[in-house]
């Protein structure tokens, strides 16, 4: 490509890029207001709406919940989605291709029907509102994120690598560690942080499952929004964004890493 | 033989499916010997091989290395070093850290580690890439990584699946002499596995000649190539003038199109009766042209192409009602203006010519030498 012809190219990556990030520089000075309203630009700047975050119980629950029904969810995906995307990548049962399904399928259903299906599924149970309910719903959610991660970096595994490991004298279980894990490792840590950002930003299902005794934070931003729209909420948006390009960024470097260790120099 | 023999494969099957990767193989290997396996793709070497190393189960049959029942140990416990075609090394690991993971394993203390591996990587040749990851190496560096990290922890078995594969010609004749160079001076037993019938011979003490899950032969290079137990073998190493007819008596007689001939029959021979399909094989190099008139075992033919090679020249003649014959001479010797179109007559020694069974014709999946 010539450099005239990149011209229009960076022009609209530029305007979509600007698109995208618009809402933010709004949002951040917004979430400085000392108004009680939101207004744009505010006419007079303070911390009030983050000390109000800090001192609300409400707030802080719903955080709360939020950080343990993430991690929760982060953890138990990556225990079920990491040898299910061994078997995946491995083994070559013809019922694979049914589990695959089964696994991956959420991420193609409309959130609204998982999340119907859920009610009624927990309500049975009798777990709506409840941790554990939370945590089931959200692991649904993010298995197939967590099991697409590893999956990517457990099919560039070379079995005979660990064929070599087990006649070196390593058991089976030194055999994960040595050379299974290793390899997958990074894709494990990439589809832990997507399972926790799945679970931390998730609203649809959430709403449907948890009530006014057990609110995560989009469901308590939800509902203040729609309620009183008092900027409290935008000082927890601006939080989140800080949050989340924290986890990105991260994982951008983990991927980086894992790639600058594949080439090849000669 | 048996009691003495290190490695015992006694009866090994393996299925997949309906079809026999390895049917009933069976071979003993002495301490410190050296054996190929050598045969056409898909004939069981790699499954005979992954069964000694415990990577597959046999379906039937047992395998036992000094006395001891391996069959039913899980690879990690067998003691048995191998080298793959792909290197298989740890690519997060440094070289050293690659060779001294056997050692690890093993719980072996880390001074005596740091001098192991030093020890390993300069026999291969490699001291100045300790530090190295392996991907920064080249094929055949890459591929002595493999072999020092094999043999570091003095296995009692050394098995390679075509570990040159993968190398170009010139690299992979200086890394032959080397792994046997090794091999003998460590006194390691070791299992080869080649598509090379060259590397094959320059490397083994004995050869296992594998065709259809079945070992055909074993023995040295030069057991097979002069007394080779089939056709199948007979055609598969070298190059071969194969005379098809059938048995007349049991003495290694044939009735062929152009009357009866000699050879030395082959120990299957003595079984069968007059009649059977058969045929004598003659190495091109073992057949001397001469004036038609004289006599001697041999057939009358017709030049039909010289090619000159330097040390060698090779003589295409064609027999009437039988075809061509290829034949192997010292340009120096023999007939002189030798020419194409020149009537001359082939002949051999009768104890140079083989009588084997089976005739040429349904063996058409043998690699054509002549
Ligand atoms: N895991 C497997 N599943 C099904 N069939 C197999 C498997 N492994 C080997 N086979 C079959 O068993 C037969 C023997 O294979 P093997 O790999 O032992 O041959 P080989 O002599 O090593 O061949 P090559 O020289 O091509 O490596 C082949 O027909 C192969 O297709
Ligand atoms: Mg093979």
């Amino acid at each position: 490509m010539t450099r005239w012809s990149k011209v229009p190219l960076v022009a609209v990556a530029a305007l979509v890029g600007l698109f995208l990030a618009l809402p933010t520089f709004v949002l951040v000075p917004l979430s400085f207001t000392d108004e009680r309203t939101l207004r744009f630009p505010p006419d007079s700047y303070s911390v009030r709406w983050y000390r109000n975050f800090f001192e609300s119980p409400q707030w802080l629950d719903a955080a709360a919940h939020s950080l343990a029904v993430g991690l929760s969810t982060a953890a138990l995906s990556t225990v079920l989605g990491v040898p299910i995307a061994m078997s995946l990548a491995r083994s070559r049962h013809r019922l694979l291709p049914l589990v695959n399904v089964l696994v991956i399928g959420p991420a193609l259903v409309p959130p609204v029907i998982v999340a119907i299906g859920m009610f009624g599924v927990l309500a049975e149970l009798d777990l709506n509102r409840s941790f554990p309910g939370l945590v089931a719903a959200h692991t649904v959610l993010a298995l197939p994120v967590v099991v697409i991660a590893v999956l990517a970096s457990a099919r560039t595994l070379d079995v005979t690598v660990e064929r070599a490991a087990a006649s070196l004298g390593a058991s089976p279980v030194r055999v994960f560690v040595h050379t299974v894990l290793p390899a997958i490792a990074p894709g494990v840590v990439i589809g832990a942080l997507y399972g926790f950002v799945t679970s931390w930003d998730e609203l649809v299902v959430s709403l449907f499952i948890t009530g006014p005794t057990y609110q995560t934070l989009p469901v308590q931003m939800w509902n203040q929004v729609r309620n009183t729209a008092d900027p409290t909420a935008v000082a927890v948006s601006t939080m989140l964004i800080t949050l989340s390009t924290i986890v990105l960024v991260t994982a951008y470097l983990v991927t980086r890493a894992r790639s600058d260790r594949k080439r090849r120099p000669l | 033989m048996s009691a003495s023999a290190f490695l015992e494969i006694f009866d090994v099957s393996k299925s997949y499916g309906t079809s026999k990767a390895v049917d009933s193989v069976s071979l003993q290997v002495q301490e410190g010997e050296f054996v190929s396996f050598l045969g056409p793709s898909g004939s069981g070497k790699t499954t005979t091989l992954q069964m000694i190393a415990g990577f597959v189960q046999p379906d039937a049959g047992t395998i036992r290395l000094g006395n001891r029942d391996l069959t039913t140990v899980p690879p990690h416990k067998r003691d048995i070093g191998i080298v793959f075609q792909n290197y298989a090394l740890f690519p997060h690991l440094t070289v050293a850290q690659n060779v001294a993971f056997p050692l690890k394993m093993r719980r072996v203390a880390a001074s005596e580690i740091k001098a192991r591996v030093s020890r390993a990587l300069e026999r291969v040749r490699l001291a100045d890439f300790a530090d190295r990851k392996p991907t920064t190496l080249s094929g055949g560096q890459q591929q002595r990584v493999a072999l020092a990290r094999a043999f570091v922890f003095e296995p009692r078995v050394l098995l390679m699946d075509e570990p040159l594969g993968a190398l170009d010609k010139k690299l992979r004749e200086g890394l032959q002499y080397e792994i046997t160079e090794i091999t003998h001076s460590l006194g390691i037993t070791t299992i080869y596995v080649t598509h090379d019938q060259d590397e094959a011979l320059a490397m083994s003490d004995r050869i296992a000649i594998y065709n259809d899950g079945a070992i055909e032969q074993i023995g040295t290079g030069r057991d097979l190539y002069e007394k080779p137990a089939s056709l199948f073998v007979a055609t598969f190493m070298g190059d071969s003038n194969v005379i098809p007819g059938s048995l007349v008596g049991t003495d290694g007689a044939i009735a062929t199109a152009v009357g009866q001939l000699d050879g030395r029959p082959a120990p299957s021979v003595a079984g069968s009766g007059d009649g059977v399909d058969a045929c004598l094989l003659v190495r091109p190099e073992n057949i001397a042209l001469v004036a038609p008139a004289k006599g001697g075992v041999g057939v009358e033919c017709t030049v039909e192409s010289i090619v000159y090679l330097g040390a060698s020249q090779r003589v295409r003649v064609t027999v009437p009602g039988l075809g061509p014959l290829t034949v192997a001479q010292d340009p120096s010797e023999g007939l002189a203006d030798l020419h194409p179109g020149q009537r001359v007559r082939a002949t051999w020694r009768p104890t140079d010519a083989v009588t084997l069974l089976g005739s040429p014709k349904a063996r058409d999946r043998t690699p054509a030498h002549v």
